[in-house]
């Protein structure tokens, strides 16, 4: 039998230590699964949605096998009400989804020192199938949105 | 990389389901046409190299400033 590493094991007691968040223990049932990874991170398939009620209303997507990388996240429903696309086919059948509105969707903030230099990606929304804990990046590959949109601009 | 020679109408499989096609050519630019099952991601590079940049930013970021979360909460 092969030896465990120290995160290996953490990981079997289903403990991470992460890096914004501390020590987080979590349950097989918490785990989202992005079948794909994100682009850039291929190979982090496994996360946890993290709320923390002093980082409202930001969500993080936690990676569970690197646990120093997580991915703030916003519901764009608010900021950005006019915010509307087709969720592709292909993306409904990979995560499962029965119909297209049964999916969360969030999108990747990248926070800056500077408030007004916070962005925003409302080109690659991640759509979450919350009864079957999967998720996926989508690139709105006809749409005009784009990958880095203020997010104060309509707060 | 693997290099091939191909005429205009000509193609290439990639495994047993991706057919790449070269539609037509000029000097500086080659039309591309790409038969995949719809469930293969095809994107311009370029565009993908922005989204994987943007995800390594974010993935980066600091803690959330205190006013940016307040002025947030709508």
């Amino acid at each position: 039998m092969a030896l465990q590493t120290g995160l290996e094991r953490e990981i079997m007691a289903n403990k991470i230590a992460t890096g914004h968040f501390g020590e987080l223990q979590f349950e097989d049932q918490d785990i989202i699964l992005c079948p794909r990874g994100l682009p850039g991170f291929e190979t982090l398939r496994n996360f946890l949605l993290v709320k923390d009620d002093n980082l409202k209303p930001l969500t993080f997507l936690q990676s569970i096998e690197s646990p120093t990388i997580s991915f703030p996240l916003i519901n764009p429903g608010n900021l950005f009400p006019e915010y509307r696309w087709d969720l592709p086919s292909e993306q409904i059948q990979e995560l499962g989804l029965s119909k297209p509105e049964d999916g969360i969707v969030y999108c990747i903030v990248t926070i800056a020192p500077e408030p007004e230099k916070a962005t925003v990606n409302l080109f690659a929304p991640l759509i979450v199938n919350p009864s079957q804990r999967k998720a996926v990046q989508v690139i709105l590959m006809q749409s005009a949105y784009r990958t880095d949109e203020p997010l104060l601009r309509s707060a | 990389m693997l290099v091939f020679t191909r005429k205009i109408g000509e193609c290439l499989m990639i495994g047993d389901n991706v057919q790449v096609k070269v539609l037509s050519a000029d000097r500086d630019h080659v039309r591309i046409g790409i038969s995949a099952p719809r469930e293969i991601p095809i994107h311009r590079q370029e565009i993908y190299d922005v989204i994987v940049e943007r995800n390594k930013q974010a993935s980066l970021s600091v803690t959330p400033p205190k006013d940016l979360l307040a002025r947030l909460k709508i």
